[in-house]
């Protein structure tokens, strides 16, 4: 087939996520309100209660903490997209995009693209406001974050597309959901850097392998370089390998799934 | 004349600019089928809601055995019980544990409320899916829960909104077997339906409400007798018929119209079962051999088209 | 008249469908849960000894407040489900007193508070003391306050707005305010240090704020380093019920019927 087709059959997958964002509106009042109040309330407050040591000196734990709230929303949102597909096989929309003239392949990455596109855009206003509030002057910074910030959140898509195809039930995703965002955004680096969580072993090391880490890490080295030399998760080089390892990753489990697991019929 | 069970006086209710009931006046009796007619939106279920203390009349009142809607409610609450027109259920819940609850709270102990929804959910065919989600039930399905929850509580004043929508034809029978069943019962009943076979079935009066107002109220026959020359004497003679004979047969049935043509007449009389022997005396008396005779009554639909101006399905759209 | 049995009838149905949103439930659990066991137990050993001594400790009765409060305010989304498949109609027709509805309804956030939050006083009996009979008695009534206020005020809210999504925003909005407005997470010394006045003052009269320092007065008060009247903490959470619970009330009866 051609490429040109294959290009326009992927952004049409990609629009089918995109041409929902006005429906989500309230819910993403809701979303940006969380995150204003952590910033603005609970990030204020918790700040004169820390005090971290990094290798430079003491951390100015505000700007550390808010870039991880930025985070923790944008791992959210992209994970509720699996809550999404979910529905959709339920509703029988998966199978009528598997009867469409569209390769598996494009329509895997394409909802992984899609879904990771309206995350991201989802979470631009938040995005705003940590590089208000951070300082941030530089384009290419800006730029950095915010496609480290897409990859990440089309790797996730792709994750929750993969978690949701496997149980392909709203009730147990909603389960697996609800711990996994409790869990994961406590296991990492969101709320304090990687030496503080050394004192207790198991947690060190599942933060050690957690994308959420890498990415708020990341941002942290992109934003404010000097402010946390010496205290993320990884050497800048490997953080960049993660995160595209993880992307790549994400994407051939939804791929072989959405290959393996739908054809034939979604039963329930 | 049987006591007013229900007494609906000058009722108005307004949604905004909406009026959706417009001073409505009706008594139902004690006992009886009562049938309200109307299209979606003529301001039936408005007025059920008003009478089960759903709604607040913006003005004018609803009394039930004397007891108020706007004063007296939870009075009134114990006195109706209502199956509404869209079953009421969350999709969590499921048809055995909503129907213990209703039970418990029309006042049945558990021991009584298992025993009695049992049955009912066997005689709707029902107890087959006791656990399933209502999410999963078909619509004529959930409609049955909901008409069960009546058939459990057995209300002084039962309503039914549209109680056969979505139902097959042999449980509408059965449907409609056990609301006069109910109504042998002792509890009075009241039916809101836009379908003519289910009103003409089961209703001993019947009130056709057309955008909020009461446009008729009788028997189904008094409402089709109603309409001037409603009924169709159809008969078929041998001999050619005298202009004179035709004159004296006009005026003797009362016809309101005649048609004569290739032996066969054609007459628009009301009270058409009393007029057939009057015409049939006179053609036997000037020997005039009538070889066959039918009678065709107005149908409900052509009542309410006669009383509203509309047909129902027309009703329905607007 | 109010029939306790109808009540208790009403709460029934109510509890029973808390139960069937297990998963939700489970998301609540792991979340809270999370917080005690991996958040506070990592924050103990960043935040400054001179004003927490103990993180893990002090956080551990906040999340007792905030899970009976996050269970109570549950109630408002059953709520806001029925006005939005017009089961509401079904329970207005019902012979029971709209009073009776909404005591039952409150009954059951009450219940839904305690069911949840019991695993988590267990918790702190556990790590923490073993309550007087008489601090027994003033955990169980601060639990009745905090529930029964927070449930009226979630009902509140799910009859008070027309848009079923602009409500659902709300009620987040409300439940995030008097979730972070509050000294769950923050000693109240910190936030007069950081905000004016007034943020002080709302933050200590958070109806969550009171019942977390009474928890913590019982089961770790050598967290605490305000000083403060139990008396009066008490009072000022029964007037915080007395006038919820009226609100809620009045407004619930007054709203659902059109």
């Amino acid at each position: 087939m051609d490429i040109r087709e294959d290009i326009r059959a992927l952004l049409l997958v990609i629009l089918w996520d995109i041409r929902k964002l006005g429906r989500y509106k309230f819910f993403l009042a809701m979303r940006f309100a969380w995150f204003l109040l952590q910033v603005l309330v609970f990030g204020l407050l918790v700040a004169k209660m820390v005090s971290i040591r990094g290798p430079l000196g003491v951390i100015d734990y505000y700007k550390f903490y808010i870039i991880g709230a930025y985070v923790a929303v944008l791992f959210s949102m992209s994970m509720l997209r699996g809550h999404e597909i979910v529905e959709e096989l339920e509703d029988g929309l998966i199978d009528y995009q598997l009867s469409l003239p569209i390769k598996r392949r494009i329509l895997a990455i394409g909802r992984a693209l899609g879904g990771g596109i309206a995350s991201f855009i989802y979470s631009i206003p938040m995005m705003i406001v940590i590089v208000l509030i951070l300082g941030v002057n530089s384009i290419s910074a800006v730029l950095a974050i915010a496609l480290f910030s897409l990859i990440f959140a089309s790797s996730l898509v792709g994750l929750a597309m993969s978690i949701a195809l496997i149980i392909r039930s709203s009730d147990r995703l909603d389960i697996l959901m609800g711990i996994s965002d409790s869990l994961l955004v406590r296991l990492s680096t969101v709320f304090y850097p990687i030496i503080a969580l050394s004192s207790i072993a198991i947690y060190y090391y599942i933060a050690k392998i957690n994308p959420v880490s890498y990415l708020t890490d990341m941002i942290r080295y992109i934003a404010t370089p000097e402010d946390v030399s010496g205290i993320t998760v990884s050497d800048p080089h490997i953080m960049v390998v993660f995160l595209v390892g993880f992307a790549i990753a994400s994407m051939l489990s939804a791929l072989l799934l959405l290959d393996k697991r739908i054809e034939g019929g979604y039963s329930r | 004349m049987s006591n007013v069970a229900v007494k609906i006086i000058n009722l108005v209710k307004k949604f905004g600019n909406v009026t959706a009931v417009n001073n409505l006046n009706l008594d139902i009796y004690e006992g009886e089928i009562f049938g309200l007619l109307g299209p979606n939106g003529s301001g039936k279920t408005t007025t059920l809601l008003i009478i089960t203390t759903v709604y607040k009349p913006t003005s004018g009142d609803v009394e039930i055995y004397g007891y108020s809607v706007t004063r007296h409610g939870d009075i009134v609450r114990r006195l109706v019980g209502i199956a509404f027109q869209e079953p009421k259920a969350l999709w969590v819940d499921n048809p055995y544990e909503l129907l213990l609850w209703h039970a418990m709270v029309v006042g049945y102990s558990v021991i009584g409320a298992r025993r009695v929804i049992r049955d009912i959910m066997e005689e709707l065919d029902l107890w087959e899916h006791r656990g399933k989600f209502i999410s999963e039930l078909s619509g004529g399905t959930r409609k049955k829960v909901e008409i069960a929850k009546l058939f459990i509580q057995k209300p002084k004043i039962a309503i039914f909104d549209e109680p056969t929508a979505q139902l097959d034809v042999t449980t509408k029978h059965r449907v409609w077997d056990k609301i006069k069943a109910l109504r042998d019962e002792g509890s009075t009943i009241i039916v809101a339906t836009n379908d003519m076979l289910e009103a003409e079935r089961l209703a001993d009066r019947i009130a056709i409400i057309h955008k909020g107002t009461l446009k008729a109220l009788g028997t189904p026959s008094e409402l089709k007798d109603r309409i001037p020359g409603g009924d169709i004497i159809e008969l078929r003679v041998d001999n050619r018929i005298p202009d004179g004979i035709v004159k004296s047969l006009i005026e003797a049935i009362e016809a309101r119209k005649l048609d004569y043509s290739d032996g066969v007449i054609r007459a628009y009389v009301n009270r058409g079962e009393e007029k057939i022997a009057i015409a049939i005396d006179i053609l036997s008396r000037n020997n005039i051999k009538v070889r066959s005779v039918s009678l065709k009554e107005p149908t409900l639909d052509d009542v309410f088209f006669y009383f509203t101006g509309a047909r129902l399905e027309e009703g329905r759209i607007q | 008249m109010i029939y306790p049995r109808i009540i208790t009838i009403i709460a029934y149905r109510d509890l029973q469908r808390f139960w069937k949103y297990k998963w939700w439930l489970a998301g609540l659990v792991a979340m809270n849960l999370a917080d005690l066991f991996i958040f506070a137990l990592i924050f103990r050993g960043i935040v400054r000894r001179d004003i927490v001594p103990d993180y893990f400790y002090f956080l551990a009765p906040g999340i007792a407040s905030i899970s009976a409060f996050a269970a109570a305010f549950t109630i408002g989304r059953e709520v806001m489900m029925e006005l939005r498949r017009a089961f509401h109609h079904y329970l207005l027709s019902l012979p029971f007193s709209r009073l009776e509805l909404v005591a039952g309804r409150v009954v059951s956030g009450i219940v839904r508070g305690f069911i949840y939050q019991i695993p988590f006083i267990i918790l702190l009996i556990v790590i923490a003391k073993t309550p007087s009979f008489l601090d027994l008695l003033i955990v169980v009534s601060t639990t009745i306050m905090v529930t029964a206020s927070m449930s009226s005020l979630s009902i509140a809210i799910s009859t008070l707005v027309k848009s079923l999504e602009f409500q659902a925003t709300i009620r987040s909005l409300v439940y995030f305010i008097i979730f972070f407005m509050s000294n769950v997470f923050y000693p109240e010394s910190i936030v007069r240090l950081r905000f004016p006045e007034i943020i002080y003052i709302m933050v200590v009269n958070n109806p969550i704020s009171i019942a977390t320092t009474i928890y913590r007065d019982i089961f770790t008060p050598h967290v605490i380093h305000e000083t403060y009247s139990i008396e009066v903490l008490i009072a000022k959470l029964a007037i915080w019920t007395a006038i919820l619970v009226a609100t809620g009330s009045i407004l619930y009866m007054r709203n659902l019927q059109r």
